[in-house]
């Protein structure tokens, strides 16, 4: 396979308030490589749009605030770079599809005019507004919408088709990183189905890498190269498809987390949701975040913060596996 | 599951409150403004104990139009009368009226706005279009017209100042009552047998109080605007009261050469209107924190 | 539209029914006979019942325009009128143009600096003139200003200088909420997410903020202006008395003293068809700016 195009170190993002600050993301580390679609699952809260957003550094700007880390995107640690540069990336070689489709529409504009825009703000190719505006067209063909209603508004469009344009923006540059944050939650499940299946086609054809961000681990399964799961701002467990979804070795967490969903072919009496809830993110965690809700924890969970086992490329981030030592170790 | 969990939000109404008070406390402005206010209230209630009501009107010859000293802290106007007494015992009519007329038409608005609210449909019509009507007419001129025909009485003046109040702020009312009463934790009362009589105490009236008394609040301060305005034109309280507006009226003749006459009733009412400004954003930021971080 | 008019006509006709006097007494003269008064009121129709009168009154409108004839001066209501109001729109049609400039370009710097030494400054002196009531800022204008610089007159409209001191005065009181209300829109727009879209996108900040923030956060800033039009139409009354200016505002004073039925009448209903007509033109604007709005015109 091709090289890394976008790797993670040691990712700390907080959020600043009048009332409080918040620990929303506490030591990311993640690798991507060209071609691959990461998904990245967890529970609200757990700090998976806040480390989108950080990607495309989109945080908040007075509240949201990276405190420690490195981003870098083909080589260049996205952190550092300046105002305008940052802008030409944003939607030009990464671009990002947000939850909610009702919302993320400009109501005052017409859906072709919001494309035409992504389009307009990066024309490399010096293509004349007539040629761009066919690119607007093409666009809107390719995710199944006719191209006479792009002089239409987005309240005339059902949450399906906003969805669709919204997909369209973040398309229509052909960047070379997508990050998706739970494209498929605010729709119902057929209309699902067919984004989804959408978004795969459009991503095999242009080669686009992509970070799926969702809570539902069916749309993994159906989308996904590799999983990471999230829990309080930290990935617990990352590894290929396989390993986390078959694999023997866990962090109770993702076994939990598996365990809450019901299962067709094995008989379950009742579903076995994680007792209790995730830490108040106002408090730094000294050991593992997991500790208070996990069966299996030790006093020297609530103390220490657990290394990373390896198995390949499977990493579970839990005392568990690392052993006595409870550093790094690979098997 | 959403709902649910909405209504448990909503029956939180308790610790919700603290939540503002806490955040209320904390805004500095807010508190600042608060104890303006209440200043300017100990100073209405204490008038008499401060300077006595004699000195407002007594008129002595000898000292007309003198500029402030150590005896006249704000000089004496025209017809010799002590500035200062005028307008500490002026700040009783601007409190009280803002008071009273706050809480008139905060009841008749919260009656009017809660019933067209409540039950929509024709009464919602009926009602609103009628308060359409009265919110065509300039408000200030509406208040005229009501004293000019009725004459112009302490009674009339309050009756004119409601009038021109309420349907600005029944419409805020409504609006409140009928976004709260469509929200998700109303139906799930409903859904787990709550009455009428307990959604609207429990649920209605706790959480559409918020923008409502914020409502209030920031119409007093309009309040004391108009009843001073209405005075400037002589159709308000009518002199020798020490109100100042009628202060201002009188004022206005000599203010070239005696400038304190207009200075000093002007900052009673500009302090005590920011007064009662900045406690209404105090509550309104205490209330919807969201735009300030 | 028209049944507004025709309530407003009601509630006007209605409060100055119970006006006490009548018009004979007014205008009979010093010491009159009753029998004077009485015939006086017969020919003006005034013995007549309540809802005989209100009909006369609209049928006297609809049908000549006529709003009946002032007992001071006995001119037609509608010459006196139309002789003042030129003035009192000018001033308030300027006024309120100056206060949207002003209100909402502060409005809007301040929101996009927020927490700016720009953004607390215009905070703090808005809640100011928020607080000051429109007469005594006009008399500050005029002594600070008029009276120490003769270029400004010190009253009455002879010339466009005129127009400037109550035309600041009513700006300032007016335009302090609007700016309020202009950068907590804006506030609001610049969070929301399909500004996040368009930062996405790869727009700089200024892209942002014009093309796709500003149109939006206007929209309750419209209405706002709409409505404020009632204000500044009801601030005429207080400002022209202020700068002694000869239009409707000041004229309606007047007539409220004297017990000027007709007058006071025929001048609200006149204030109270302007604002509705700013409201119109208001709500055609929102229109045009919200496609949303249109579409249900449309329909």
């Amino acid at each position: 396979m091709s090289g890394k195009l976008l790797e993670i170190k040691d990712l700390h993002v907080m959020y600043h308030t009048d009332l409080e600050d918040v620990y929303a993301v506490n030591g990311v580390d993640l690798e991507l490589t060209t071609g691959e679609t990461l998904g990245l699952v967890g529970e609200t809260g757990a700090g998976k749009t806040t480390l989108a957003l950080s990607i495309l550094r989109l945080l908040p700007d007075r509240t949201g605030r990276i405190t420690q880390g490195e981003i870098s995107y083909n080589g260049r640690n996205l952190l550092e770079l300046d105002k305008h540069t940052m802008a030409g990336i944003r939607g030009e070689e990464i671009s990002m599809i947000f939850q909610d489709p009702m919302t993320a529409l400009n109501p005052t504009q017409t859906v072709g005019q919001q494309i035409y825009e992504a389009l307009m703000l990066h024309n490399g190719q010096h293509l004349s507004k007539k040629e761009l505006w066919a690119r607007v067209d093409s666009c809107l063909e390719m995710v199944g919408i006719p191209a006479a209603r792009r002089k239409e508004y987005p309240h005339q469009f059902s949450g399906g088709m906003k969805q669709r344009v919204v997909i369209a923006i973040a398309l229509c540059c052909e960047p070379s990183l997508l990050l998706a944050d739970e494209p498929t939650t605010a729709l119902d499940v057929t209309i699902q189905a067919q984004v989804l299946m959408m978004m795969k086609e459009l991503r095999e054809r242009l080669g686009t890498s992509m970070i799926l961000i969702t809570h539902d681990l069916g749309v993994v399964a159906q989308v996904c190269d590799h999983v990471g799961v999230m829990y309080a701002g930290e990935i617990i467990e990352y590894g290929s498809l396989e390993d986390v979804f078959e694999n023997e070795k866990h962090h109770p967490y993702t076994t939990g987390l598996f365990g809450s969903i019901p299962k067709l072919d094995v008989e379950t009496k009742r579903l076995s949701p994680i007792d209790g809830l995730m830490p108040d993110p106002t408090q730094k965690i000294t050991g593992c975040s997991f500790a208070s809700r996990c069966p299996h924890a030790s006093d020297r969970c609530r103390r220490e913060k657990p290394g990373l086992y390896r198995e390949g490329n499977h990493q579970i981030k839990c005392f568990l596996y690392t052993g006595e030592s409870g550093q790094e170790v690979s098997e | 599951m959403a709902k649910v969990r909405a209504a448990a939000g909503a029956e939180k109404g308790v610790s919700q409150n603290l939540e503002i008070m806490r955040r209320f406390r904390k805004n500095r402005s807010a508190m600042i403004g608060l104890s303006i206010f209440l200043l300017i209230c100990l100073l209405a209630v204490l008038a008499d104990v401060i300077v006595p009501y004699s000195e407002a009107i007594t008129q002595v010859k000898g000292a007309r139009l003198l500029p402030p000293s150590a005896e006249h802290l704000f000089g004496t106007d025209n017809l010799g009368r002590d500035m200062f007494a005028r307008v500490i015992h002026g700040a009783r009519y601007s409190i009280a009226f803002a008071l009273a007329v706050s809480a008139c038409s905060l009841v008749i608005s919260v009656a009017l706005g809660g019933i067209a609210g409540y039950y929509g449909g024709a009464t919602d019509n009926v009602v609103m279009r009628a308060l359409d009507v009265i919110m065509c007419i300039p408000g200030d001129l509406l208040a005229l017209c009501i004293v000019a025909a009725f004459g112009t009485n302490l009674g009339n003046l309050l009756i004119a100042l409601i009038v021109g109040q309420v349907p600005a702020t029944v419409r805020i009312v409504r609006a409140t009552i009928m976004g709260v009463s469509s929200a998700d934790y109303i139906e799930a009362a409903q859904c787990h047998g709550a009455g009428d009589a307990r959604i609207i105490a429990r649920y209605i009236v706790p959480n559409a109080m918020g923008p409502v008394i914020v409502n209030a609040t920031v119409n007093a301060s309009r309040i004391i605007i108009s009843v001073s305005s209405l005075s400037f034109l002589g159709l308000g309280i009518q002199p020798p009261a020490p109100e100042w507006g009628n202060l201002l009226a009188g004022a206005r003749e000599f203010m070239r050469i005696c400038p304190w006459l207009v200075y000093f009733p002007g900052l009673a009412l500009v302090i005590t209107s920011l007064s009662i400004n900045m406690v209404g954003d105090g509550l309104r930021d205490a209330l919807d924190p969201k735009i300030r971080d | 539209m028209l049944p507004i008019i025709l309530g407003v006509t009601l509630v006007v006709f209605t409060i100055m029914y119970f006006t006490p006097g009548s018009p004979g007494e007014l205008l009979a003269g010093a010491n009159p006979d009753q029998a004077v008064i009485d015939q006086i009121n017969h020919e003006l129709g005034f013995d007549q019942p309540f809802h005989v009168r209100y009909f006369n009154f609209l049928k006297g409108i609809v049908t000549k325009f006529d709003f009946g004839t002032s007992y001071t001066s006995q001119r037609p209501v509608l010459d006196e009128i139309m002789s003042r109001f030129p003035r009192t729109l000018t001033l308030a049609f300027f006024s309120m143009i100056s206060t949207a400039v002003v209100g909402i370009s502060i409005g809007i710097l301040s929101a996009v600096k927020q927490y700016s030494l720009l953004d607390y400054a215009s905070t703090v002196v808005s809640m100011f003139f928020s607080s000051m009531p429109s007469f005594w800022i006009g008399m500050m204008l005029l002594l600070w200003i008029a009276m120490n610089f003769s270029w400004f007159p010190i009253n009455g409209v002879a010339s466009w200088k005129g127009y400037l001191l109550p035309c600041a005065a009513l700006t300032f009181c007016n335009a302090a909420p609007l700016m309020r209300l202009t950068r907590s829109a804006m506030l609001e727009t610049i969070r929301s997410d399909y500004i996040r879209t368009a930062r996405a996108k790869g727009a700089l900040e200024k892209r942002v903020i014009w093309k796709h923030a500003f149109k939006n956060a206007l929209l309750p800033v419209v209405t706002n202006i709409g409505n404020n039009f009632r204000a500044l139409l009801g601030g005429s009354v207080i400002t022209e008395t202020v700068f002694v200016i000869p239009g409707l505002g000041s004229y309606v004073i007047t007539a409220i003293r004297s017990k000027d039925v007709p007058v006071v009448m025929g001048c609200t209903l006149f204030m109270s068809a302007t604002f509705l007509v700013v409201i119109l033109l208001t709500d055609i604007l929102y229109a045009y700016i919200d496609p949303r709005v249109k579409a249900k015109y449309m329909r």
